[in-house]
């Protein structure tokens, strides 16, 4: 029993196992869930049972008895294999070791080679439950960003699409709002893209009071990225900027010290990040977008310092009302004055990859993607 | 008699000498990975990614990040007094436990590779050396050349190509056919299959190393008068060089291979990352990542103790090696 | 002298190296049970012939020409399985720096038996029986304990007589002693010297010394030959050598070197050396030692002189010192 003081739109969709799991009374009950050591994290009412967890290397599943939808699950035992290397996971798959794989399980350049694999079977989609989405913010507290001229000259300089090919492989979609598109019930499908002009944004450029200096440049940015995102994007991003005389230096950071650069240091002006949506924008985009979030030292955050007071009436408003259309409404306003006032540039969404022996079925029957339960996944013959 | 005590006077030195040693070593990286911008709540709260500032602050004072660095660096040694590496929050369990785990496939592993380059390395630089400058000696340099200069992932994936897709002979990674429920020699078996291609990945590098030296030294040895003075006695030129020539080349290689022995631990996190290996380079690359600097400096300290052995036993091995040395 | 075929025949012996012909027809003979002095300055190329005999020649160095015969069987064409059967089987050597001629890692006593149980074929505690008697027999003092010794524990000395030890070890019938005692305190010498010509009677072995020390030759050789820049310029019974030279290179040797066995010819005079170097004798189209000769002629230059038998069993390759003799010789008609 869940008592609210406010209503709560986003909840029933939190609720979903993935994100909610079901854990044992007897053991949580009165018990500091966050202290060290913790209780067991591992008992629930899924279909398969924890057998054995070796840390760095695997966890074995084995079929629950006892769960409540019989007959199934249906698979005996579920082996999950930890392999942080994606070579080496694609040569483990052709060797026949692996049956299913998610998240990039192959390198996105090897990815042609499975089109035609007769026994593998390549899946790209958007799951709506994780929302994946990569955008740019702009660090609204360095001088020659708060000119939304020079923010809109660099949306301009950007092709979208060819980060789509050339970045991502054409696997990934061109995303352009603050709301993923793979959020397709939140969407605002009139966010369009700022059309890839390097003419316009020179222009812009100029307008904004930053000319071309002798050796070309306009002015220095340091240009940071999410490493869990591919470096090439950040390539790809730099070597526009410079096209249109912005002197972009990357600095490629691990992720502790990224995490402490963007949202504790601020030592960036621009970051490619990648805010995931996750399954509603009250949880995964308003922490980017209002004002009262921007909080130093806490990561993902408003990291760009952008503050529009109609902006923070709208997604307050839309966090406690529970009727869709209206909440819809309100997240498309969001949309456009977010599109309008550019605190960042809004990329692409990538699409989850799934590689799967083709005698496998329902590995992915709803929107978590691998992250539902497997109790319908069987194979067929 | 005599040997004997030598022994135990060496083995007390090194004790008392590793003390101090281990100390500095641990105070040394405390401080060191303090510099690492950011810290184990920065990270584990950038993962969540909806993180709030009171979930920060409560992260931090479960991990004791919250306090001065000065006390942190004594409830650190103090957990060491008690024999007591720490605990891992990112794992959710002591260090010592954590370590564990891996510790005997890291050492089997590396183990494996060295005895296998040691071995490997020292035939082929005898090899190299004795064919001196003819076509063996040649094609066996460029080999060489190529183990060393060849990235490892780069053989390690090449060997899972062509030993796992191809032929199907070996598994492609991990340590064991998870849930085979091996027992006994099966399952002895069923490691060392596992541990094959990994080991042979690590070796290679290690191989080019020990049998460029070897090559160096067998040479060096060979122009010496005792050689020449086993020639005339009449010995084989194979007796010559495994009885009067190796055992005087292999200085060297020992000292190197013991060098490379004491950073076992350290593992090797490329290799291990390729096939999957659940060894103690990736435990510390990730905590780096992590900023789980128990579990690191418990890695770091296991380390040092490692390689306060592995050099006493260098020098025991030399003293026996070469009768001139004195154990110092 | 004797008519036996000799044990150790030498003959017209070339040895090239890219770089040059250190050994150039040069030849002797070894009789059973006698010892020949090879006698030259280094680099005159008598180390370079002892490797020849033992088929050990640094990979550079070739002979290209000349026979070596050992009982009459001819060295040079031996099959190596067989030529490793003649090394310290039936010609053993030892060499100048003993300390550095044993292997430093093994101890001295199982150096002596690896010969043993290679050519003897013993079982190890045999082997090590018969190392400690050679032990023993080369004077070497506690040879038991000694037997386990490493080598950096014995003296220079020591050493050599080890080396000894290890040479006689399967009685060979010749052995070559490569400058034995020029490494060694001069007290030490005589006493290597002697052990070597005790064991070469007690044992029946021939001995072949190679030195650049004429002053040792009077009391320890039988005959000598004079070696000049890879060539023989005189031979001779040792004594005759000494009390006669002929060659003028000898007379110089002879001048610089001190006797150990009379302090006669110390009184005749301060001990002079050659002026010059052998590094001269190089491309010498005429007799190598011209360029150093007191007595050369411009005939020397021009081709090297034979060697010329001047009276029995003694050989000289000067035309100008042994032009006398030469023509008594030719009056008796030799």
């Amino acid at each position: 029993m869940i008592v609210l003081s406010k209503p709560s739109p986003y909840l029933m969709v939190a609720l979903g196992p993935s994100e909610s799991p079901i854990v044992p009374k007897h053991l949580y009950d009165g018990v500091d869930v966050a202290a060290p050591p913790g209780p067991p994290l591992h008992i629930g009412t899924g279909p398969f049972i924890l057998k054995e967890w070796v840390r760095g290397s695997h966890a074995v599943l084995e079929r629950n008895p006892n769960y409540w939808d019989k007959p199934k699950p249906y698979l005996d035992r579920v082996i999950i294999r930890f392999m942080p290397d994606a070579a080496a996971r694609a040569a483990a798959f052709e060797a026949g070791d692996l049956d299913l794989g998610g998240s990039a399980p192959v390198p996105l350049s090897d990815l042609a080679r499975y089109k035609d694999h007769p026994k593998l079977a390549v899946d790209t989609r958007s799951f709506a439950y994780t929302g994946a989405q990569h955008q740019i913010f702009f660090n609204l507290d360095t001088p020659v960003l708060k000119n939304k001229k020079v923010r809109e000259a660099i949306a301009h300089s950007l092709d979208l699409d060819a980060i789509v090919e050339t970045v991502f492989y054409g696997q990934a979609k061109v995303s352009p709002s603050p709301v993923s598109v793979a959020l397709t019930p939140w969407y605002d499908p009139a966010v369009q893209a700022r059309k890839f002009d390097p003419a316009l944004a020179n222009k812009l450029l100029d307008e904004a009071g930053q000319p071309r200096g002798a050796n070309g440049m306009r002015f220095p940015v340091r240009l940071l990225i999410n490493p869990f995102i591919d470096g090439r994007l950040a390539e790809f991003v730099r070597q526009s900027l410079r096209r249109v005389g912005i002197d972009a230096t990357t600095q490629n950071l691990e992720f502790g010290a990224y995490v402490k650069n963007v949202y504790t240091d601020r030592s960036f002006d621009l970051t490619i990040e990648s805010l995931t949506n996750v399954f509603d924008p009250t949880v995964g985009v308003q922490r980017g977008y209002w004002s009262k979030n921007f909080r130093i030292g806490l990561p993902f955050s408003n990291s760009a310092n952008y503050s529009n007071p109609e902006v923070d009436r709208l997604l307050e408003a839309a966090a406690i009302e529970i009727d869709p259309a209206k909440r819809k409404t309100m997240f498309s306003q969001f949309q456009r004055i977010v599109h309008e006032d550019i605190p960042s540039v809004d990329l692409i969404s990538p699409l989850e990859i799934i590689i799967a022996n083709k005698r496998i079925r329902n590995y992915a029957p709803g929107a978590e993607g691998l992250g539902a339960n497997f109790a319908d996944v069987h194979f067929v013959d | 008699m005599f040997e004997n005590r030598r022994l135990l006077r060496v083995l007390r030195r090194t004790v008392v000498q590793a003390v101090p040693t281990v100390l500095g070593i641990v105070v040394l990286n405390f401080l060191l990975l303090k510099l690492a911008p950011g810290d184990a709540a920065d990270v584990m709260a950038g993962e969540f990614g909806t993180a709030t500032e009171e979930t920060m602050a409560m992260l931090r004072r479960q991990f004791g990040l919250d306090l001065p660095l000065l006390q942190q660096l004594l409830a650190y040694l103090g957990n060491l007094v008690q024999f007591s590496l720490g605990f891992s929050p990112r794992y959710g369990m002591p260090v010592s436990e954590l370590i564990g785990q891996r510790l005997p496939s890291t050492l089997m592993l590396m183990g494996l590779a060295l005895a296998i380059a040691v071995v490997v390395g020292i035939a082929l630089g005898t090899t190299m050396a004795m064919t001196a400058g003819r076509w063996t000696d040649r094609v066996l340099s460029v080999v060489s050349l190529l183990f060393y200069s060849v990235p490892g992932f780069w053989i390690g994936l090449m060997l899972i190509v062509l030993f796992s897709v191809k032929l199907g002979w070996l598994p492609s990674g991990g340590q064991e056919t998870i849930g085979a429920g091996l027992t006994g020699l099966d399952a002895v078996a069923d490691r060392l299959k596992h541990m094959i291609l990994p080991a042979t990945s690590l070796a290679l590098f290690y191989v080019a190393i020990y049998g460029r030296l070897t090559r160096a030294a067998v040479l060096e040895v060979a122009s010496q008068d005792y050689v020449r003075t086993a020639a005339a006695k009449g010995l084989a030129p194979l007796t010559v060089t495994l009885r009067h020539v190796l055992r005087n080349a292999l200085l060297p290689v020992t000292t190197l291979a013991g060098i490379h022995f004491g950073g076992i631990l350290g593992g090797a996190v490329v290799v291990e990352t390729v096939y999957s290996w659940p060894g103690l380079g990736r435990l510390a690359f990730e905590s780096v990542m992590r900023r789980d600097f128990n579990v690191l400096l418990g890695v770091l300290l296991l380390s040092s103790f490692l390689v306060i052995i592995a050099n006493t036993l260098i020098d025991l091995l030399h003293a026996w090696l070469d009768p001139r040395i004195e154990v110092r | 002298m004797t008519t036996a075929a000799p044990l150790l025949d030498v003959a017209d012996l070339t040895i090239a190296f890219p770089t040059g012909t250190p050994v150039i027809d040069f030849g002797f003979t070894v009789a059973e049970g006698e010892t020949l002095a090879v006698v030259g300055e280094s680099g005159s190329g008598k180390s370079l012939t002892a490797l020849a005999v033992m088929r050990l020649l640094p990979p550079a160095a070739k002979i290209v020409a000349g026979a070596i015969r050992l009982k009459g069987r001819d060295l040079r064409a031996l099959p190596e399985p067989e030529m490793r059967r003649v090394r310290g089987r039936e010609i053993a050597m030892i060499f100048q720096e003993p300390m550095t001629s044993l292997n430093p890692v093994l101890t001295v006593g199982r150096q002596i038996a690896e010969v043993l149980r290679l050519h003897e074929g013993m079982s190890a505690p045999a082997a090590r029986a018969r190392t400690i008697e050679l032990l023993d027999l080369v004077r070497v003092a506690d040879p038991h304990r000694r037997v386990d010794d490493f080598p950096h524990r014995l003296s220079g000395g020591m050493r050599q007589r080890v080396m000894i030890a290890m040479a006689v070890a399967c009685r060979p019938r010749l052995l070559i002693a490569d400058e034995p005692t020029t490494a060694l305190d001069v007290t030490i010498q005589a006493q290597v010297l002697d052990l070597l010509d005790r064991l070469r009677r007690d044992l029946g072995m021939a001995l072949l010394l190679i030195t650049h020390d004429l002053g040792i030759v009077g009391q320890w050789a039988d005959r000598v030959v004079v070696m000049y820049a890879g060539r023989r310029v005189e031979q001779a019974d040792a004594t005759r050598v000494l009390d006669d030279p002929l060659h003028p290179y000898t007379r110089g040797l002879l001048a610089a070197s001190p006797r150990l066995d009379a302090s006669l010819h110390y009184s005749a005079g301060p001990l002079r050396e050659i002026p010059g170097s052998i590094a001269s004798a190089r491309g010498q189209p005429g007799c190598p030692f011209a360029p150093r000769c007191p007595l050369a002629q411009p005939s020397c230059r021009i081709r090297p002189p034979p060697l010329a038998a001047v009276r029995p069993g003694r050989l000289v390759a000067c035309p100008v010192t042994t032009a006398s003799e030469l023509a008594d010789v030719a009056a008796v008609g030799l």
